[in-house]
């Protein structure tokens, strides 16, 4: 009885996850149209994440993630510091595996 | 000079026709009419020695029992109790008032007056470094006669979701600053968000909104959803001076096993 539970429990989490799946690509494709590049977003997502660790150790560095550049054209990795200090610039890259790094003071984030 | 008179009279009536819905508007932190829509101000009791207040972000149903009802909200909204106010030390059953208890002035305790739902499930939140959260996320089990699906001044959410994008439109309606529009300015962000005397959280796929006056203090729980379309993008939960955390709301559906009512 537990075994049938566990294999019913088990085809329905698929199910949904696949579900999931395909809500995810109808909508990459819809808002994808000529404003961001989706699969370029995949790419920098594998890019992030071999480089997230050490833009994160750097002190002050509070966030990462991808975003666009200051003209808006192209996609660059966004990094949030706590405080925009020069000492701050000379440590972040100013790009990483040749793709633009945007600072952005942010303060920092607080659950509210 | 008659007809001026006349035209005066027409333009006097116009206007108060006009200000009458306005004057009506909602207040989200006022004592809502049951069912209370979604986007107004709650929290959880006891809350004392504080009081506090979150948003009620959206109705949602369990995957597994379309008939059971919850009010999706923070882990920090609807899983937290007095003395402390972290995230999780909310029992099951906790009582969820409507509004919170920061907008009642004092906590009532389980004042039957204020109830709306009571606290069900709340995902922990690991604030070990290098942790990866994905959600601030809890429900509580609501009644149709506590609460309605429909978010105040925005209408009920649509069933399919959109994903951020760089670029994309948003807009939220919640407690503190109402309904707001904003634009995600990164996605896929890895960011530590700090939970006052709790400890400091980091939280992994987030997407950051700009700009800052799109959220303050309060609005945590609400719902954000992409302007064109009123698809949820995700769950409002945290934010600094110039910008919102919120989570993305695939990972909110299938963490807690629901989706929208």
């Amino acid at each position: 009885m537990k075994k049938r539970i566990l294999t019913f429990s088990m085809i329905l989490g698929v199910s949904l996850f696949m579900v999931s799946l395909a809500y995810t690509q109808e909508n990459i494709q819809k808002i994808g149209e000529g404003v961001v590049d989706t699969q370029r977003v995949e790419e920098l997502k594998a890019v992030q994440a071999r480089h997230e660790d050490g833009v994160m150790n750097i002190p002050g560095v509070v966030g990462i993630g991808i975003g666009l550049t200051d003209d808006g054209k192209d996609l660059a990795f966004i990094v949030y510091v706590e405080r925009l200090t020069s000492a701050m610039k000379a440590n972040v890259p100013d790009s990483i595996e040749n793709v633009p790094v945007r600072l952005i003071e942010s303060g920092v984030f607080k659950a509210y | 000079m008659k007809t001026m008179v006349q035209v005066a009279t027409i333009l006097l009536f116009a206007q108060v026709l006009v200000w009458i819905p306005i004057g009506w508007a909602e207040d989200p932190t006022d004592f809502q009419p049951r069912p209370i829509p979604m986007g107004v101000s709650i929290s959880t009791t006891p809350s004392t020695p504080s009081i506090f207040a979150g948003t009620g972000g959206m109705r949602v149903r369990s995957l597994f029992a379309p008939n059971i009802k919850f009010i999706l909200s923070n882990n920090h909204v609807m899983g937290t109790v007095g003395p402390t106010l972290c995230p999780d030390t909310a029992p099951m059953g906790t009582w969820i008032l409507q509004p919170g208890t920061l907008d009642i002035g004092s906590d009532p305790g389980n004042d039957p007056e204020f109830l709306v739902g009571l606290k069900f499930q709340s995902i922990p939140i690991d604030f070990t470094p290098g942790a990866t959260n994905l959600v601030d996320a809890a429900i509580a089990f609501t009644i149709p006669t506590f609460s309605d699906n429909t978010i105040l001044d925005i209408g009920p959410p649509t069933p399919e979701f959109a994903l951020a994008l760089p670029g994309m439109k948003v807009i939220k309606s919640g407690r503190t600053t109402g309904v707001t529009e904003g634009t995600v300015q990164a996605i896929n962000t890895t960011v530590l968000v700090s939970y006052d005397t709790c400890g400091i959280a980091r939280f992994v796929k987030q997407v950051i909104v700009t700009p800052g006056t799109f959220s303050s203090g309060g609005d945590s729980g609400s719902v954000v959803l992409e302007e064109n379309t009123m698809k949820p993008v995700g769950l409002l939960f945290a934010g600094g001076p110039f910008h919102t955390v919120i989570n993305h709301i695939l990972f909110v559906y299938l963490s807690l096993g629901v989706f929208v009512d």
